[in-house]
């Protein structure tokens, strides 16, 4: 047997002797992820019978930037040798709580990309990439490895939507997927994540971000409800002076859709926010976690998580849960969680300009879920230059067109 | 509409908010063109008039009726008065995060020009239309680009919503108190888009407690509401007794 299945295998054992997560698991208790089985391939759940789908990664340089070079590998895991260049320096599982899906990850992963980018250009601008991503397999577990190195700034707009041509499977498929991004010192990334899954998919996505030194990382996510959905990402602030926000845009009608943010300060003068807006409806389950941690001897120390849900429609369950642990003095943190309507008077006022209802429903819905996207990046405009907001706009529209089927 | 009909007809109009009743009979009349300044004490019920007519879910009208060009106006819901041309300029005036103030107006400009078979306005004419006005009314350009009203001061919310008036031309517009908050400057354009607006036949109900506005806009009425009624109709000597005497001085029976 090769090394590459004897460690797929392995793994698969481990999760087996491990166990799933279980359903009193403090950070999945308020929406249970299904079985290992489902996300092994063990179970029927992936309604997709097709064996092998025309998808995968597909990157897209948006512009040649001078001075600033991008090293892109697709590797196969089944391959000994890709495998251990795909893997390489990558953490083991663990035993974290989220570790049983990145062994069913382990047991799983068969493509993956590494993605190298470093240089500066000379007026210090990014080097822009599009990452898109459809089923490659009906159950899969894709990786996908970003390091940057020294000093190096990118924008990265990485997005997972489903087909609407209707080439690729239209029934429901399985992805876990394992998302590791390093940053050396000085390094930045602008990291744009879209994930608007078909409604029958189970959606798994694990980022997991380090930042040395004085770098700085910035998540933008707009994500969609699906019959499971789970966006994780642990933001591991290691170096002095790193900063790390994520912002992100949930949307969900009649479907499960669960964030975590994990946000890890073990260096001093780091800073951190976490900023979700989760807009429900229907019978829509959602969870926003923000957890951060500060160590010991984070001096000066900067942790901020806000919080908010509005049922647009129906009766969503939305559950939001900022919290915060403080293991040093000289920090300053913040946190809050706002339930609430939509601005019942900005609604009038479009209303008393002659827009309808539901386009002035739209507009401002459309323009707080735009604001809150816009808290992670410090540059104005980028979300419109990169074509989030027009993505916002209509996921938004599709939004409110789905609460037409519940009232 | 009949051409004897006014543009507003109010006839006995009783309002309660959060079943408190707060307006016991309302009558009045404005035709076309013409400018009626509504004075009253604090909490007689002038915003909430303005809001009713306005069609504002939280006001319930339980009698009488509201006739807008030659529209039965309780019938129609809040963007149907709208589109039919029954401006409100609101006294506090909300913000609305993420909307960009242009996007915001066009698109507003353009629900009314379809509702009356007009071609919407592309980006590009809009915008020239709106930088014009934005610019007789003292409001830099900057802030047509900014979320609408984020982190604008109160004379800066209010020539807002005079650009919104200016740009989406009603039939009638009911001004609430849109002289608190500006400064000499903003009453000046204001008291210009009046005699603009007036001149192309814009009707206009102007709720202010300030003479030296009152007497700039010339009324052809002022009216006293007290105690959710018109206690009293005039013309400028009734502004300027009230400014004299106050309200408490006045003391007529509710429908006089």
């Amino acid at each position: 047997m090769d090394s590459a299945r004897a460690d797929a295998l392995a793994a698969r054992s481990h999760l087996a002797a491990q166990g799933w997560i279980a359903r009193s698991a403090e950070h999945f208790r308020h929406l249970p992820p299904p079985d290992a089985g489902v996300w092994l391939g063990d179970a029927p759940d992936a309604d997709c019978t097709a064996s092998r789908l025309e998808g995968g990664w597909q990157l897209h340089p948006v512009a040649n930037t001078p001075g600033v070079s991008v090293e892109a590998r697709w590797l196969d895991a089944a391959d000994t040798g890709q495998r251990r260049e795909l893997l390489a320096g990558l953490p083991p599982p663990g035993d974290g709580p989220a570790a049983p899906y990145a062994w069913a990850h382990r047991a799983l992963v068969r493509d993956g990309l590494r993605l190298r980018i470093g240089g500066q250009a000379r007026d210090e601008s990014a080097v822009w990439l599009r990452l898109d991503r459809r089923p490659g397999a009906p159950v899969e577990a894709p990786l996908l490895v970003i390091e940057l190195a020294p000093g190096t700034r990118c924008v990265l707009v990485e997005s997972h939507e489903r087909d609407g041509s209707g080439r690729l499977c239209p029934h429901g498929t399985v992805q876990n997927l394992q998302v590791h991004v390093r940053l050396a010192p000085g390094a930045s990334l602008r990291h744009l994540r879209v994930a608007l899954p078909g409604a029958d998919d189970h959606i798994a996505h694990h980022v997991d971000v380090r930042l040395d030194r004085d770098a700085v990382y910035e998540q933008c996510l707009l994500a969609g409800g699906s019959r499971y959905h789970l966006q994780r990402s642990v933001l591991d602030l290691r170096g002095a002076g790193a900063v790390a926000q994520a912002a992100a845009v949930l949307l969900a009608a009649d479907a499960a859709l669960d964030q975590q943010v994990q946000v890890r300060h073990g260096a001093p003068r780091t800073r951190s926010g976490v900023q979700t807006l989760a807009l429900g409806s229907g019978a829509a389950r959602m969870v926003a976690n923000a957890h951060a941690t500060i160590a010991a001897g984070c001096d000066d120390a900067d942790a901020r998580q806000r919080l908010a849900g509005i049922p647009t429609a129906g009766q969503p369950r939305l559950v939001l849960r900022p919290h915060l642990e403080i293991h040093h003095d000289q920090v300053q943190a913040s946190h809050g969680a706002t339930w609430g309507q939509l601005p019942q008077d900005a609604l009038f006022h479009a209303r008393q300009r002659g827009l309808g209802e539901r386009a002035a429903k739209a507009m401002i819905l459309h323009g707080l879920a735009s604001a809150a996207l816009a808290q992670a990046v410090s540059e104005a405009g980028l979300l419109e230059e990169a074509g989030m907001d027009e993505r916002l706009a209509g996921a938004v529209a599709r939004h409110l067109a789905g609460e037409g089927c519940h009232g | 509409m009949n051409r004897t009909e006014p543009l507003l007809h109010l006839s006995g109009l009783r309002v309660d908010v959060a079943e408190r009743n707060v307006l016991k009979s309302v009558s009045l009349e404005i035709p076309a063109g013409a400018l009626a300044v509504l004075m009253g004490a604090n909490g007689s019920g002038k915003s909430t008039l303005g809001l009713t007519l306005a069609g504002h879910p939280g006001y319930r009208v339980t009698g009488g009726q509201a006739r807008f060009a030659g529209q039965d106006l309780l019938a129609m819901s809040v963007e149907e008065r709208a589109r039919a041309g029954l401006f409100l300029s609101f006294q506090s005036p909300p913000d609305i995060p993420g909307v960009k103030n242009n996007l915001f107006i066009r698109s507003a400009v353009n629900a009314v020009r379809e509702a009356r078979g007009e071609q919407p306005l592309d980006a590009f004419d809009f915008l020239g239309d709106a930088r014009a006005a934005a610019q007789r009314l003292g409001l830099p350009e900057a802030m047509l680009n900014r979320p609408v009203n984020d982190g604008f001061s109160g004379g800066e919310r209010k020539r807002n919503e005079l650009l919104q008036l200016a740009l989406l031309r009603p039939r009638l517009a009911i001004l609430d108190e849109i002289d608190s908050g500006m400064d000499v400057d903003g009453l000046r354009a204001t008291i210009e888009l009046v005699q603009s607006l007036r001149a192309q036949g814009t009707a206009f109900l102007v709720v202010s407690h300030y003479l030296h506005l009152v007497e700039s806009l010339a009324p052809d009425a002022v009216l006293r509401l007290d105690q959710g009624c018109i206690a009293q109709r005039g013309d400028l000597e009734l502004a300027r007794e009230i400014a004299r005497t106050g309200f408490a001085r006045v003391s007529e029976p509710a429908g006089a």
